[in-house]
């Protein structure tokens, strides 16, 4: 009997921590029936029923359409475990969601589409992982039916995977890489040190950092701003975003008091805060994502004294989105700046309207901000695929190149010879009662109300 | 710990004096401007200088507590406890958790506030604590007579199945102020732990050692149960009694930060202290919290009899035995208050920080098990000390070079001490056990 | 004969694993893999059999597995390809590659059987000689059947390289060290600063890119040179003391490569060397060029074929390299001061020497990685070189067995060939049943569930799991196994013998 209090133990903490994962306690409970289903989040009750009408042919075709040449392979490849889980679940699901509505199919039917999700990080590691980026690289340009690649999330890992695809002339979307010397010249030898073969191979369907550092200097300009200490999450885009911001900054003539890359993992940033707090700016510039303690920073600003009302917080589109509120809580986060590019969500076409509530009728939430990219990438690969009609890798690349007025959700827009988007708009929101609220909108260089 | 304690092998401890100095006087000069420069900013500004000695004491005190459960645990079977800063971590959800379940905040008045605050701390070091003794039992035990580095891989993977635990954590729907998933929680885990007691009770008869895989069944059966009751009881009360519900506490997505909400002050709230430096109610709190741990358990392992038997299992493992100690009670006893300490931490993090996310144990564990070697890895006092120093160490980094190379100023200045005193600032003989 | 069939199912088992997870033609290659297993674990008996006996187990193990392939080859093919969307093959195809897949099982178990039990050196001769066979024809099979393993297969390799030079530090010298990756990053970075145009770009002018061939060495060098340095301040340190010490030097190697993009010299206003990106921060310096070699193209990825014998080749180098060095008066040393420093020390080992040159070693085995790595992958960037790593390769090492090179082999392929190839492929083929089944009732719940949230503790699960069953490792090394032995005769002296951090071998090494 001397075992009875361990062995009572063990059980409290195995029943509990089970117990807890597997039970929805809120109102959603309808779908529930298995416990292995139950512990997964976010689920609705209208999901399954939407996608089972939606993808009821799907399978038939696949099944009935014999012969291996009809199959072309669409790949993905961002990280799908660790900390930018949350944003790529909506990517793919976006994606997903695009070639559902085409019965994945392209061609009337000539040729089946088989979308592979791969993941560029590793359970040991949680995060983007090089050799894994290019294993999924090596891996679509050595399947024969491989056209089209999306991805990827980190523009480190881009850097890797457009040489190895260029060689072989597959084309590469990007729905979330904002770093500017991918595209376009930025450091010494970029970009062209990517491209071996000399033929660009390399779109990205979101605009790069540079009109974003301009549009959040050229906000915090006129919002009054004279002192900004700017903070970045050590990470490719971090880092990007908060250096245009404060090149931008100088030049507009606001006091830079000083630029820090902090410790994503960090518990707390308290002495940071106490230090910004004693060279007292009037606004933080955090250039960084959400899953990099956006939302820590936030709190320790205002735990050592910081106000809303004297310091300012503003932050790309790293933050702008409802983990960030989550993290960061519904008070201390009110009054926060973010901007995003692209088009908001309210200006947004019938097309944009209609992604957004087939989404949230599929999957239960909002998508987090690149969902919109992946579903407009997507759109991209079948409209290339669908003029090419070969499975041929040039021609699909081209064709991917030349699209023009791409009538999209995010509006009407092309891909410039680098393979950037022609959108470049930003617009700005404000954290308002618990809420992302749209506010300034900037347009041709300058902010509109 | 049965062999002799011999003494350091001479020729490299006489080689270390001439070496070291030589060392020394190199780092020296090489970080000469820094030191200068550093002065200069203190001479220019001694009250920062205050309030960032603040700071890092405040979060040295954490990481002190947290220290405590690797030194616990490694000073009984030498093994580094890799999943501690998971359990830390876990205490810091199950704090969220249950402190969105019964809806608690700034605006509960105290009278309520505080017994309840003293409840949740209860449940959480008894959770962790029950987690960290299961680690024991599945993960270590078994190994204790292997070869010494394969507990050591057991443990960095229990951490890895922790922090998963951690994960999916994040997304269950945990609403707030839902009384009746507080209820549902409880009930089934009584429900079956009697259950498990009775059924014993009348099997005492025929009862044997029980395998490792029979307690995993068992445990499995159980939580499904477990779960099935909760369903129903949470179901059944909820259409009984409906109650309206808060919002989500986990957002919509598993892995993001989580905000635990402020119970102590709000931020808006007058601070204790505003010169000559900065000091709230949330930093006294933890403090005093961090002192009232710290001291009871250094008082535990020293004055009572457990503690003494605890003591003698950590000198010689055999011979304590043979003075008619339960071995292995007293290990399960070290990793009960090890993980009770963690799941401590992790309310003072959540209440403190006013977060928790699944990948906060690994940093945090780091640091820990760092100033737990810096303080003397098996000695109490000593990783009290380490936790504390780690924590000015790189308040002061972070104001006076940059938060970027904070870890490696860290970790440097761990390198030159135990360059210097290779068996940390307080560990006597402990260098030489290994 | 029930022990050759026991072999038989757990390898079958293995084998229908694969099958299942990857469909396709991928029987063959768990025909290969389960005829490994078979041959070597079923044909292998103790003395005095004879070798008719040896292809006799070796044919039953086979046998027992390769009916179990056959069969869910047709399973597979039958319940699972039409729920993935593929298209199902004729039965007359599942049935002959089911047979042909088995059939490799037969043959390797035979003749792997038969090598066990000739005589003297010719029997490791002829396993060997069938192993280098398999490893020679895998990379071509696997296009044939269009796998696809084999770029996962090459960074699991470099994990290996990675592995068996932290088994000389840990393993040989009994030094724990947490802080290997810092020494991949060395290479790496090496590599990437000799044969990119990154130095050049950032100072403006044109560098000599040296090649591949050249740099892999120079790394190692430089690899072994900071081994020399990181370790010369660790020399009094003991145990968990070096354990910390090691893993500082690995947290701060990459917080260093990452923070270096601002780099300059500046004392008292006067600027020694003007700031400049020094390592790219984290954004890291790529591409690094392939190597070049006449009539092999290492730029074209669709083809890995030659990164994988290129790879093949380094580590056979450093397995006969390694091997040398254990047998040397070194390598005796190590083992000498790895059992007792003091007693090593007075029978004449130069300690500071032999500790020094076990670091130095270890870490240029890592640098050879770090080189093969940074031009494998084109790029060289703080995050790889990560604690994680460090101590992935840590398991992989204690994992296969400590001090034994095969064993060491076997933990990495163990522990990357899970992370990297099982557990994504279970994740593709959840999603893609759910994909393709939405509107089946009785799946419509994968629609919702995503095994992406479940991997972390899968693979913990593994490592847990596999330390339960095996603690001392999958393969021991010899010495080992007869302390196990003989703690199993007397556990009082077992229970004294452990509080040694590796092994207590005097009874087992006296007789």
């Amino acid at each position: 009997m001397k075992r009875v209090p361990t062995y009572f133990l063990s059980m409290v903490l195995a029943t509990a921590t089970l117990a807890a994962c597997g039970t929805p306690t809120g109102t959603s409970t309808t779908t529930q029936n298995t416990t292995v289903a139950g512990s997964v989040a976010t689920t609705s009750a209208g999901g399954a029923a939407t996608m089972a009408a939606t993808s009821a042919a799907d399978t038939t075709v696949a099944a009935s359409s014999g012969g291996s040449g009809t199959t072309i392979r669409v790949y993905s490849s961002l990280p799908r475990q660790g900390q930018s889980k949350s944003q790529t679940d909506s990517v793919v699901n976006a994606i997903k969601m695009r070639f559902a509505e085409d019965k994945n199919q392209v061609c009337g039917g000539k040729f089946t589409i088989d979308y592979v999700d791969l993941d560029d990080a590793t359970a040991a590691k949680g995060s983007w992982d090089e050799a894994a980026e290019t294993g999924n690289a090596n891996k679509a340009v050595s399947d024969p039916v491989g056209m089209v690649y999306i991805g990827t999330f980190n523009s480190g890992a881009a850097k890797l995977s457009i040489p190895v695809l260029n060689n072989a002339n597959m084309v590469m979307i990007s729905p979330a890489n904002t770093y500017v010397g991918l595209t376009k010249p930025l450091a010494a030898g970029e970009p062209d040190k990517y491209y071996p073969n000399g033929k660009r191979n390399y779109t990205r369907v979101v605009t790069n950092d540079a009109v974003q550092g301009l549009a959040d200097a050229a906000w915090a300009a006129k919002l009054g701003i004279k002192k900004v200490y700017i903070l970045d999450d050590q990470q490719a885009y971090g880092q990007g975003v908060a250096g245009l911001f404060e090149k931008n900054a100088k030049t507009m003539g606001i006091t830079v008091l000083g630029h820090e890359g902090i410790q994503a993992k960090e518990q707390n940033y308290t002495s940071l805060m106490t230090k910004i707090k004693d060279l007292s700016p009037d606004m933080v510039y955090f250039g960084g994502i959400v899953d990099n303690n956006a939302g820590q920073v936030l709190k320790d600003m205002r735990a050592v004294g910081m106000t809303p009302d004297k310091v300012k917080f503003m932050g790309p589109d790293g933050i702008q989105t409802d983990p960030f509120i989550t993290a960061a809580g519904k008070d201390i986060a009110e009054g926060t700046y973010g901007t995003v590019a692209g088009l908001p969500l309210s200006k947004l076409g019938p097309k944009g309207q209609a992604f957004l509530k087939a989404y949230k009728d599929k999957y239960g939430a909002d998508p987090q901000s690149y969902g919109p990219f992946g579903y407009e990438a997507a759109g991209v690969t079948l409209a290339a695929l669908n003029q090419v009609c070969k499975a041929d890798r040039a021609a699909i690349r081209d064709a991917v190149f030349a699209t023009k007025d791409y009538d999209g959700i995010l509006g009407k827009w092309s891909f410039d010879k680098d393979g950037d988007t022609t959108l470049q708009t930003i617009q700005g929101y404000i954290v308002k009662n618990g809420k992302w609220e749209e506010a300034n909108f900037f347009n041709n260089g300058q902010w509109e109300k | 710990m049965a062999q002799t304690v011999a003494t350091p092998v001479v020729p490299i401890a006489r080689r270390r004096n001439w070496s070291s100095l030589i060392v020394g006087l190199l780092l020296l000069l090489v970080f000469s401007p820094l030191i200068v420069s550093i002065a200069t900013k203190i001479v220019h500004n001694p009250l920062l200088l205050l309030g960032q000695l603040k700071v890092g004491l405040v979060n040295g005190a954490i990481i002190a507590i947290i220290a405590l459960g690797y030194t616990l645990v490694y000073g009984i079977i030498e093994l580094i406890n890799f999943a501690h800063g998971d359990v830390y971590m876990l205490g810091a959800f199950t704090t969220l958790i249950l402190l969105s379940l019964l809806n608690i905040g700034t605006t509960t008045p105290w009278i309520i506030r505080g017994p309840v605050l003293l409840l949740i701390l209860a449940i959480v070091m008894a959770v962790c604590g029950g987690i960290n003794v299961g680690i024991e039992r599945f993960a270590y035990r078994r190994l204790r007579n292997a070869p010494r580095l394969a507990p050591l891989i057991s443990a960095i993977g229990v951490s890895f199945v922790l922090q998963n635990v951690g994960l999916v954590l994040g997304g269950v729907p945990v609403f707030e102020g839902d009384y009746w998933a507080l209820v549902a929680l409880v009930a089934p885990v009584v429900v079956i732990a009697l259950a498990m007691v009775l059924a014993r009770r009348f099997a005492a008869g025929a009862e044997r050692k029980m395998p490792g895989w029979g307690w995993l069944i068992l445990i499995v059966v159980a939580a499904s149960l477990a779960v099935a009751g909760f369903n129903l009881v949470h179901h059944g009360l909820q259409s009984a009694v409906p109650l309206t519900l808060g919002d989500n506490v986990m957002g919509e997505t598993a892995p993001g930060p989580k905000n635990v909400p402020e119970v102590i002050a709000s931020v808006s709230a007058k601070p204790l202290l505003e010169t000559p430096f900065r000091l709230t109610w949330k930093d006294l709190m933890v403090l005093v919290m961090c002192g009232i741990l710290m001291s009871s358990l250094y008082l535990f392992v020293q004055r009572t009899k457990v503690g003494k038997a605890m003591r003698a299992t950590a000198q010689d493992r055999d011979a304590a035995r043979l003075m008619g100690i339960n071995v292995d009670a007293t290990i399960a006893l070290a990793f009960l208050l090890g993980g009770a300490l963690g799941g401590a931490a992790g309310m003072i993090v959540g209440m403190y920080s006013n977060s928790a996310v699944f990948v906060m144990g690994f940093t945090a564990g780091l640091r820990a098990f760092t100033s737990a070697v810096l303080g003397g890895i098996g000695n109490i006092a000593g990783s009290m000390l380490g936790g504390l120093l780690i924590g000015l160490i790189s308040a002061l980094s972070d104001q006076y070079i940059e938060t970027r190379w904070t870890n490696a100023v860290v970790f440097g200045i761990l390198v030159i001490i135990l360059v210097f005193r290779p068996s940390g600032l307080l560990g006597e003989d402990v260098g030489q056990k290994a | 004969m029930s022990r050759a069939i026991n072999i038989g199912v757990w390898t079958g088992v293995f084998g229908l694993f694969i099958i299942v997870l990857f469909g396709g033609q991928s029987v063959l290659a768990a025909g290969l893999i389960c005829g490994l297993l078979t041959g070597l674990l079923g044909g292998a008996r103790t003395e005095g059999e004879t070798m008719q006996a040896g292809v006799r187990d070796g044919l039953i193990a086979a046998a027992v597995a390769g009916v179990i392939l056959i069969v869910s080859n047709v399973l597979r093919n039958i319940i699972i390809t039409p729920l993935v969307g593929q298209n199902v093959p004729s039965t007359a195809e599942v049935l002959s590659f089911g047979i042909a897949g088995a059939a490799i099982t037969m043959v390797l178990g035979a003749a792997l059987g038969a090598a066990h039990f000739l005589p003297g050196r010719r029997s490791s001769y002829a396993t060997w000689g069938i192993l280098g066979l398999v490893i020679l024809i895998y990379p071509f099979l696997d296009y044939s059947i269009q796998l696809g393993w084999l770029g996962i297969v090459i960074t699991g390799l470099i994990f290996i390289l990675l592995a068996l030079g932290l088994n000389i530090v840990v393993g040989y010298a009994g030094l724990l060290d947490l802080g290997y990756a810092a020494f991949f990053a060395i290479g790496a970075y090496t590599a990437a600063f000799l044969s990119s145009s990154y130095i050049g770009d950032q100072l403006n002018f044109a560098n000599p890119r040296v090649s591949f061939w050249l740099v892999i060495f120079i790394a190692a060098a430089m690899a072994g040179l900071f081994g020399l340095i990181l370790g010369a301040p660790t020399l009094p340190l003991r145990g968990d003391y070096l354990a910390i010490v090691t893993l500082g030097f690995g947290e701060i190697v990459p917080i260093v490569f990452r923070n270096l993009d601002t780099f300059g010299i500046t004392i008292f206003g006067h600027e020694f060397i003007k700031t400049f990106n020094l390592t790219g921060g984290e954004l890291g310096i790529s591409p690094i060029d392939p190597p070049k070699l006449p009539g092999l193209d290492f730029a074209n990825r669709s083809d890995q074929r030659p990164w994988y014998f290129l790879l093949v080749l380094i580590i056979l180098f450093s397995i006969f390299l390694i091997n040398r060095l254990r047998r040397s008066r070194l390598g005796r040393a190590w083992m000498a001061m790895r059992e007792d420093e003091l007693a090593a020390s007075s029978m004449g080992i130069n300690i500071v020497r032999t500790k020094l040159l076990a670091f130095a070693m270890g870490a240029s085995f890592s640098g050879f990685g770090g080189a093969y790595f940074g031009a494998f992958v084109g790029g060289a960037f703080p995050s790889a070189f990560d604690f994680s790593v460090s101590v992935i390769v840590l398991c992989m090492v204690i994992l296969g067995g400590l001090g034994n090179i095969p064993g060491v082999i076997v933990g990495g392929l163990i522990i990357e060939l899970s992370d990297r190839l099982f557990l994504p492929q279970i994740t593709l083929l959840l999603q893609s049943i759910a994909q393709h089944n939405a509107n089946n009732p009785s799946l419509s719940g994968l629609q919702r569930f995503d095994p992406t949230l479940y991997r972390t503790g899968l693979f913990g699960l593994v490592l847990v799991l596999m330390m339960q069953l095996r603690p001392e490792g999958l393969l021991p090394n010899a010495r080992r196994k007869l302390e196990l032995h003989a703690a199993q005769d007397s556990p009082a002296e077992a229970a004294q013998g452990r509080t040694d951090l590796y092994d207590v071998e005097a009874e087992a090494a006296g007789s």
